[in-house]
């Protein structure tokens, strides 16, 4: 174990592999500070691009603009009061209000800290808690695979969404889109219509980065639905607040453990852990000092920060060790570690432990890049911030394009792309949330080969899911997580009658 | 009442889907080895439960609670500029292989700054060179993804 360690931290240490890190650390900030991109833009943006790397090089990359992403959502919380991720949103109520106070370098460089705090300590349960799990998933066979995508797929549908029958609807139509193409099982052509192009299946990436970046693209250049502001404030040396990383240790401990845990939940998603860590801080303070919480203080940064990184290590544990990814910038990840032709699961420790390794030095890496050159840097990510619109999307859309051809170096991809980004704008403005189709699209194929090889053994005997123990309590959370919506409602009518 | 309708016609439409999907699969071929699942099987299950689900959508629409905006009503310059945009996609698609990527993008990204709103044409103009001439160098030096800069040379 620990000559695989090695192995890793000397491949991640090659100045190539660094460099990825802190380009991932850079643009990462930068879509993380601007509201209206996020991370999972910035991460399909990068995606073809990771084509031509290899697998540490590439993951260094995506690593550096995931932790940094979540850092960087920060600062415009905190200057503008606008979160620039949606798990910056806790940060906005405290933060702002130290900003109009004149303490912006103090938030500022308490949110960085913090989140650092938050990444290492996901980072530590990740080394922990991973190869525990990925033992106990080798004994999955067929069935419990089956049930454990089942259940992953019916929590990203039906946990978190506003409509639980439009998120079963967005995942059901992702599956359908993985039945175009060859059979898993027997290889004979489905839905292809006779094209070459189809049969080989829809391929993922052009659709994710459709959905993703496209609509945002139209919201930004034709509906306009938001302005932001500009700040006019200064800001003063931030990179002294790095004494700070291990000040108010309770909150932040109890902060990044809310965050690591409902990170490793499928479907929670980062507003959750951010706000449970913001009203825990709240509890935790002396009632004396409540006051000063309310008003903005250190403590009401620090908390929610440490929460949104504690997510970064928390949501790849299930990815890691199961291959199932609890958010879009999970899904990414998968799909980043397959183009390289590695598939994340439990085979990956044991056939592949050094790329395991490699992840976690990468992610301290990241982690270390993200704390300093955030600190030194915060004056351009201030200045970055007023860069308008419509200077940011026509260069994403150029992207976009040149990003889907490269693929394959075919314009099917693209037309794909086209196709999917008009989906994406009309299921977003019709209320159908996107990431169930894009997990469905990713877990697709792999639930359908597990839960027919499982039915064939079975001799098509469905109830081979209810024998199986482990399988049979995926089964029951699945449907509990289907049934908890409904039942809740009907308890508030209830009480409401 | 508009959230209401918009359920039902969009419950109709996923309806129509199903409806055509499983169409296509009663029509694909059947199964021909002993003891296995045809791979219509799969098909079959995610065509009947967006049927349900789609029923379902159609049912809210109809016995659900009233109220509800709805999607916000889009004007003229919205649904123009929509239109307008997937055709610089589309058109950009097509003359990148027919005149070159060098040639093209500038136009295209001068065009969705005007869309976006800005009137700096100059500054515009400037910024439409240099980020072509950036990405070209970032994808066919840096990641040597081959796009055509010039056609015809």
């Amino acid at each position: 174990m620990a000559e695989f360690a090695m192995q890793a931290l000397l491949g991640v240490l090659t100045p190539a592999n660094l460099l990825a890190s802190l380009a991932g650390v850079l643009f990462g900030l930068f879509v993380g500070a601007i509201p209206g991109l996020t991370i999972s833009l910035g991460m399909v943006l990068l995606l073809p691009v990771t084509y031509t790397m290899n697998p540490i090089t590439s993951i260094s990359l995506l690593l550096g603009l995931f932790i940094s992403g979540m850092t960087g959502g920060s600062i415009s919380a905190i200057l503008l009061n606008i979160p620039g991720t949606p798990s910056a949103s806790a940060t906005a109520i405290a933060g702002h209000q130290m900003t109009r106070r004149g303490e912006a370098a103090q938030a500022l460089g308490t949110a960085v800290t913090s989140s650092f705090f938050g990444a290492l300590f996901s980072l530590a349960v990740l080394v922990l808690v991973a190869p525990i799990v990925a033992r106990a998933a080798l004994k999955f066979g067929e069935v419990e695979l089956a049930a454990l995508v089942f259940l992953g797929l019916t929590l990203i549908c039906s946990f978190g969404q506003r409509s639980m029958v439009k998120g079963l609807i967005s995942g059901v139509l992702g599956l359908m889109i993985t039945t175009i193409g060859l059979d898993p099982i027997v290889a004979r052509p489905r839905f292809t219509f006779g094209m070459v192009e189809l049969q080989s299946g829809i391929n993922f990436l052009p659709v994710m980065i459709g959905l993703f970046a496209i609509p945002q693209i139209l919201n930004g250049l034709v509906m306009r639905t938001e302005e932001i502001p500009r700040y006019e404030g200064k800001i003063s040396n931030v990179f002294v607040q790095i004494k700070r990383v291990f000040a108010h240790l309770r909150y932040k401990i109890v902060a990044a453990l809310i965050g690591t845990g409902v990170g490793a939940i499928p479907g929670a998603g980062g507003p959750i852990a951010v706000f449970l860590a913001y009203d825990m801080a709240r509890r935790m303070t002396p009632k004396k000092d409540r006051e000063a919480y309310d008003n903005g203080n250190e403590i009401g940064v620090a908390a929610p920060e440490a929460a949104n990184n504690g997510i970064n290590g928390g949501a790849l544990i299930p990815m890691l060790t199961l291959g199932i990814p609890g958010d879009p910038i999970t899904a990414i990840l998968l799909g980043a570690l397959m183009i390289q032709g590695l598939t994340p699961g439990p085979l990956l420790f044991r056939s592949n432990p050094v790329f395991v390794y490699s992840v976690f030095w990468a992610f301290l890496v990241g982690a270390i890049f993200v704390l300093f050159v955030t600190l030194l840097t915060m004056k351009v990510w201030v200045a970055v911030l007023q860069i308008p619109r419509w200077v940011l999307l026509p260069i994403i859309s150029i992207f976009c394009v040149v990003g889907t051809f490269s693929l394959r170096n075919s314009f099917w991809d693209t037309g794909v792309m086209l196709f999917f980004g008009l989906l994406g704008f009309l299921m977003i403005r019709y209320g159908f949330p996107v990431v169930p189709m894009l997990l469905a699209i990713v877990l697709g194929p792999d639930f359908e080969s597990h839960t027919r090889l499982s039915l064939i053994t079975s001799k098509g005997d469905p109830a081979v899911f209810l024998r199986h123990p482990i399988s049979l309590v995926f089964v029951v959370i699945a449907l509990f997580s289907f049934l908890s919506p409904i039942i809740r409602s009907m308890l508030k009518k209830k009480e409401g009658t | 009442m508009k959230a209401n309708r918009e359920k039902i016609v969009i419950g109709a439409v996923l309806l129509a889907i199903s409806i055509g999907y499983g169409y296509m699969t009663a029509h694909l071929p059947t199964r021909n080895l002993p003891n296995t699942l045809g791979l219509d099987f799969m098909p079959w299950v995610y065509d009947i439960l967006l049927a349900i689900l789609s029923l379902l959508l159609i049912g809210s629409g109809i016995w659900g609670s009233t109220g509800g905006a709805g999607a916000k009503q889009l004007g003229g310059r919205e649904i123009g500029g929509t239109f307008i945009l997937f055709a610089i996609f589309v058109a950009y698609i097509y003359l990148i292989d027919a005149v070159g990527f060098l040639i093209v993008t500038p136009f295209v990204v001068f065009a969705m700054m005007l869309l976006g709103g800005a009137r700096q044409y100059v500054k515009m103009g400037v910024i439409s060179v240099v980020v072509t001439v950036t990405i070209y160098v970032l994808f066919r030096y840096v990641f040597v993804v081959s796009i055509t800069g010039i056609a015809f040379t």
